[in-house]
């Protein structure tokens, strides 16, 4: 119930539960934990749209990209790849057409072609989000890629919606020029057009999103860190962007893998460990501690054992 | 009578000239206020083209899944501005050249 408590009652539905943090500080056992104390609030989607399936690990699934954890939880794996895949499918012939040096390429090659494509990892992450909007869910937690990638996706739904209202712009007096050519010169001409359909769907689909992830009743951040130091840098500049890009700031602050003192010392980063728990505490987000587990987590039941081993303060 | 004849036919002449006169004046002046707004219809498709495409053929205007998304609703303008680059081997490539020279 702990990670619920730091979270609170959902204003809307799904609400959406997204946990940042660098690569290896155990985003994904911190997801599943939220996830598996979420499912006893309501229905919840864990997606994972962590590339290394570690979800899919802990979890048993294998392979599969959706699999059902007991009654109110399910579980999605993202494959950026199946998922460059179907969109490439969809636009394969007109991508053929356009850029014909594809077209001595199979399908499976356009497919290598366009997944290397800079930020198509972002877009993909970002498209996940907008289908996470539309899932009949009352919380979806979002296990996320390292938080570069992260971070650049938030940020994306406030640019594209510049870029849309240009385009816009320019595409209406496209289209009203044309009408009233092809009315001065005596044709038909109509001011339907589908482009314009097109980027007003975009625009409200990004309107929506933006809003949701500005919106600490849409959606709640949890960054997770270990005590040491790029960890630490990551969770502080984590806290300033979503303070200056996106306004917000997290329901909850992990510091995982905490040492026992003795071993702390031992290893001589007692000093460090407890400076950084300090400057967590000192914060005015409510902030959770796990203590090491001592192996890393093989099992959902591995998993489920850092609630013995977690303590929250709550703010 | 003569005279007066003569003088009515010589007015409807002149009324015949000052309406054909009329007649091409608006034609004209149509058919150059439509050539300047065809001119920017053509600038502006072709700007509006060069953002949405760009990624297409590596210029960095947008992203590549943001164009794919629009790509369908501008397939038939992407055809008809084909015609207008010089066929190569690249259709893209080559529009983009001819739009950007354009520019």
């Amino acid at each position: 119930m702990e990670i619920f408590d730091a979270i609170g009652s959902p204003g809307t539905r799904p609400h959406l539960v997204i946990v940042i943090g660098k690569g290896g500080v155990g985003k994904t056992t911190v997801s599943l934990l939220a996830a598996v104390e979420l499912s006893r609030q309501g229905p919840t989607l864990l997606l994972s749209l962590d590339p290394a399936r570690h979800a899919s690990k802990y979890l048993g699934i294998g392979d599969k990209d959706f699999a059902e954890i007991g009654d109110s939880l399910h579980v999605r794996q993202i494959s950026i790849d199946k998922e460059v895949g179907k969109i490439t499918s969809e636009h394969a012939e007109t991508l053929r057409e356009v850029m014909p040096y594809l077209a001595v390429l199979n399908l499976e090659s356009i497919i290598d072609v366009v997944k290397y494509f800079p930020g198509v990892e972002e877009e993909i992450f970002l498209r996940k989000m907008l289908e996470a909007l539309q899932e009949r869910y009352d919380f979806v937690v979002i296990d996320t890629p390292p938080t570069g990638i992260t971070l650049r996706t938030l940020v994306l739904p406030r640019l594209y919606l510049l870029w849309i209202d240009k385009l816009i712009e320019v595409r209406e007096r496209i289209v009203s020029l044309r009408y009233v050519i092809s009315r001065t010169l005596g044709k038909d001409a109509t001011a339907h057009d589908r482009v314009l359909t097109k980027l007003a769907r975009m625009r409200e689909d990004y309107s929506a999103l933006n809003r949701a992830l500005s919106s600490s009743d849409n959606a709640s951040y949890i960054i997770v860190s270990t005590p040491e130091p790029l960890p630490m840098h990551e969770l502080r500049e984590s806290l300033k962007f979503l303070a200056e890009r996106l306004g917000v700031k997290p329901r909850l602050l992990v510091l995982n893998k905490i040492l026992p003192q003795d071993i702390a010392s031992r290893l001589n980063v007692e000093d460090a460990q407890n400076q950084y728990i300090s400057e967590i505490s000192k914060l005015s987000t409510s902030y959770m501690l796990i203590e090491y587990l001592g192996s890393s987590p093989e099992t959902l039941q591995d998993v489920l054992k850092m609630r013995e081993k977690s303590r929250l303060y709550k703010k | 009578m003569i005279d007066l004849n003569s003088a009515l036919k010589k007015i409807r002449k002149l009324l015949r000239e000052l309406l054909m006169l009329t007649k091409g004046m608006q034609k004209s002046l149509v058919e150059r206020s439509v050539s300047v707004l065809q001119e920017e219809f053509l600038e502006l498709e072709t700007a509006f083209l060069l953002m949405v495409m760009g990624p297409l053929a590596g210029l960095k205007t947008t992203t590549l899944l943001f164009s794919l998304e629009l790509m369908d609703a501008l397939s038939e303008e992407i055809k008809v501005l084909e015609t207008r680059a010089v066929r190569g081997k690249d259709v893209m490539s080559d529009l983009i050249d001819v739009l950007m020279a354009e520019r």
